[in-house]
């Protein structure tokens, strides 16, 4: 997205930080910029806005390091908010960001002594570990985290890529079980889930992942994702030891699944590739074909 | 029926004057509320009873979408007799009569009742018996107890409304005007409290951890599994069977 | 043991990559030209991946299968894997993500590589190639550091540095975005394109 940064009035940048924010996407580079051209001289016009504004100039500010917007940005909230917890944590991510972890950590300690029902720091002590490449340690502490702080689906959700990289798919599993029972209609989260159990393998894995893969194209048919992966995980059961009826059954929806996925990228491609890209997935049916006979 | 004309000294003197005290009343509260409250601060075993019993709902609720075997085994981290969560864990009933929540009950009722109680009587005593404007649409003889609290006249017509009455509709009807001058989550609106206490703060903690350990238990208990995705593969067919027919 | 030789293309289109999701892991595949010289094996061009969860399978299925028929039809075949880690120290072979996709790989062919990105390298200002190139030596089911040369490096080293400064990593296509709007075209034709019109200038 290309924003015409002269052109933007301070009422513009605030709206589109709001919106950034309400979609929890960082940006840190547009907000970096827009911040040093519009917004900085304009801040107090914000009114109650100004502090998560701030907050969020901060995180962006350490993300493309520059320290100086960062430290600036931090002192005027501590200004106003001394010896608040929230601005402390702030402070230990500019030691995260300057890679002084050990400092970090002993500002996230004094936080959780102060108010040891703070989730924030103890979730920051965690991305240090994972920073500094400790994994397992990382995915240790996070375990003891959701043991406090069971409902918190974003932990679960990290712990899911963690185990992942770790190649523990099971436990992986189940915690993306958990991240769907906190949002059962998200297709994402469904076909998440089925990428792990295909990868997971064997009948039983396979079918479960037809299943949500089937449950992520109820809830949004133009899945791309969901839709090849029913196409694989109906491939591989048609092709497994199972009733002949259910093999036919899985051979059909694969066929249709593969139907449905080319007349999407038919539609909506405007490239020049777009015959090859039909050809290959024709060419990987015909995979399909030998695989049967 | 002869047409009222009302005395545009009540308009001045009684009609704004209500509107005028209710509000500044709302703005006194929010400043004192925010004056005299504290922060609570919740136990570390607090949130993390509160957030175990949010997992047992979200599993009951949403349970049908994992397999049999995720749900057995969730639903035996709580329940299990030996090992189970709701079984092991031990909480010390609050005390009910800590100071604390003693404070804030007296500071609840002291910015609640008690301007409910002496502003609403003071405007009956200072303001009671005068009809203080009419609502533009004809009403039937039902809301006459409604709109006319202080004058009993049989004649009036409904839609007239008396002083008493419009200090209780300003007192209800305030709630926007309050978030528009103090923003969200002000603490002008005695409604808002009210409706708060009457659902028992939903967000915080019940008092009693074990008792709502033992309710969760139950319901979690009697809750038997149910796949909700055990027909997918049929619905998956019959949408193929759909697509194919259009062909 | 054979050398590996690392076009402009390929070259560009992984680094660009990697830098259009420095807070991730990304990965890729790697093409070369079928008909090999001897022992020296010509990276032509690179086919990015994903960004998003590189350790589950299908969509990686999907699109191995997809580009080998895309390789096919080029006149091509895939001939490495290449992946960045997502932790910023990570340069060696064990904290890669994936390499599973570079064994297989290996397996359909013979000389097959392994390039990995080393995020220290990757700089507004490089000076030398930010890749570490492995191969599996002879039988030994082992990555080996490999020897490979980046064709004209000194103005390719150039040309990515300065396009890194203009944000033009944006333009990338990799597979994941694909599978979330099939608008987007992984072969990035588009991007072929403007570097193929660039290097004229040169």
């Amino acid at each position: 997205m290309s924003l015409n940064y002269e052109e933007m009035s301070w009422s513009d940048v605030r709206d589109q930080f709001r919106k950034w924010r309400e979609e929890t996407g960082r940006h840190s580079e547009e907000v970096v910029q827009l911040w040093v051209a519009v917004l900085e001289d304009k801040v107090h016009k914000t009114g109650n806005e100004r502090h998560l504004i701030l907050e969020q100039v901060i995180i962006a500010a350490l993300d493309t390091a520059q320290f100086d917007i960062a430290t600036k940005c931090t002192k005027q909230l501590s200004l106003e908010f001394p010896g608040s917890l929230r601005v402390m944590k702030f402070k230990a991510m500019r030691y995260e960001a300057l890679e002084q972890y050990d400092e970090a950590d002993d500002v996230l300690d004094a936080i959780i002594a102060k108010d040891e029902t703070n989730a924030a720091p103890r979730k920051r002590k965690i991305a240090i570990l994972k920073a500094r490449g400790r994994r397992v340690e990382a995915i240790k502490e996070l375990n003891d985290y959701l043991k406090k702080f069971m409902s918190d689906q974003e932990a679960w959700h990290e712990l899911c890529s963690m185990y992942l990289a770790e190649g523990e798919y099971g436990k992986a599993a189940f915690c993306m079980e958990e991240v769907l029972l906190h949002n059962p209609h998200s297709h994402l989260i469904h076909q998440r889930l089925a990428e792990i159990r295909y990868t997971m393998g064997g009948v039983e894995n396979v079918e479960a992942a037809r299943t949500y893969y089937s449950q992520a194209l109820k809830l949004n048919p133009h899945n791309l994702r969901a839709l090849y992966g029913l196409y694989l995980s109906c491939n591989f059961l048609a092709n497994s030891k199972t009733v002949s009826s259910k093999r036919k059954e899985s051979h059909k929806l694969a066929q249709w699944a593969l139907e449905q996925v080319s007349s999407h990228t038919a539609k909506q491609s405007s490239i020049k590739n777009n015959e090859k890209l039909i050809l290959s997935l024709e060419a990987a049916l015909g995979n399909m074909e030998i695989k049967s006979n | 029926m002869t047409e009222l004309l009302i005395d545009p000294d009540i308009r001045v003197w009684v009609f704004l004057p209500i509107v005028l005290i209710t509000f500044l009343v709302g703005i006194v509260r929010h400043y004192v509320s925010i004056l005299i409250s504290t922060q609570k601060k919740a136990e570390i075993t607090q949130i993390q009873d509160s957030q175990a019993m949010i997992r047992a709902r979200l599993l009951r609720e949403n349970g049908k979408y994992l397999s049999a075997q995720s749900f057995s085994m969730r639903k035996n981290y709580f329940n299990s007799e030996e090992t189970g969560y709701f079984k092991t864990q031990k909480r010390a009933p609050v005390a009910q009569n800590s100071s604390a929540m003693l404070t804030d009950m007296v500071k609840g009722n002291f910015i609640n009742v008690l301007p409910m109680v002496v502003i609403g009587g003071w405007i009956n005593w200072m303001f009671s018996g005068f009809v203080t404007t009419k609502v533009p649409f004809p009403l039937t003889l039902r809301f006459k107890p409604m709109l006319q609290r202080g004058v009993e006249l049989a004649s009036l017509d409904a839609a007239w409304v008396s002083s008493a009455s419009w200090y209780f509709l300003n007192v209800f009807g305030l709630r926007s005007i309050y978030t528009l001058v103090l923003g969200e989550n002000n603490h002008a609106d005695q409604t808002q409290a009210q409706a708060d206490a009457m659902t028992g703060a939903a967000m915080t903690m019940p008092q009693d951890p074990k008792a709502a350990f033992k309710a969760e238990w139950e319901a979690l208990e009697i809750t038997e599994y149910h796949n909700a995705l055990k027909n997918i593969d049929a619905d998956m067919l019959n949408i193929v069977a759909a697509s194919d027919q259009s062909e | 043991m054979c050398d590996y030789k690392i076009s402009e293309r390929a070259y560009t289109k992984l680094i660009f990559h990697a830098a259009k999701y420095p807070h991730q892991a990304v990965n890729g595949l790697l093409l070369a030209e079928k008909t090999s010289k001897g022992s020296l094996v010509e990276i032509v061009d690179a086919i990015p991946l994903f960004h998003q969860c590189l350790h589950v399978t299908p969509m990686a299925e999907i699109a191995l299968m997809q580009i080998d028929a895309y390789a096919e039809q080029e006149d091509l075949v895939i001939a490495g894997y290449y992946a960045a880690p997502e932790n910023f120290y990570d340069n060696q072979i064990d904290k890669a993500p994936a390499v599973k996709i570079a064994d297989k790989i290996q397996e359909n062919f013979k000389n097959a590589c392994l390039a990995l990105v080393d995020n220290k390298l990757v700089t507004l200002e490089h000076d030398r190639a930010a890749i570490q190139v492995y191969s599996c030596a002879g039988d030994s089911a082992r990555w080996a550091k490999a020897k490979f040369t980046l064709s004209q490096s000194a103005q390719t080293l150039e040309g990515v540095s300065l396009l890194l400064k203009r944000g033009a990593m944006r333009d990338v296509i990799d597979f994941d975005n694909h599978l979330d709007n099939p608008e987007n075209d992984w072969t990035n034709e588009f991007l072929n394109q403007s570097l193929n019109d660039l290097q004229k200038l040169y």
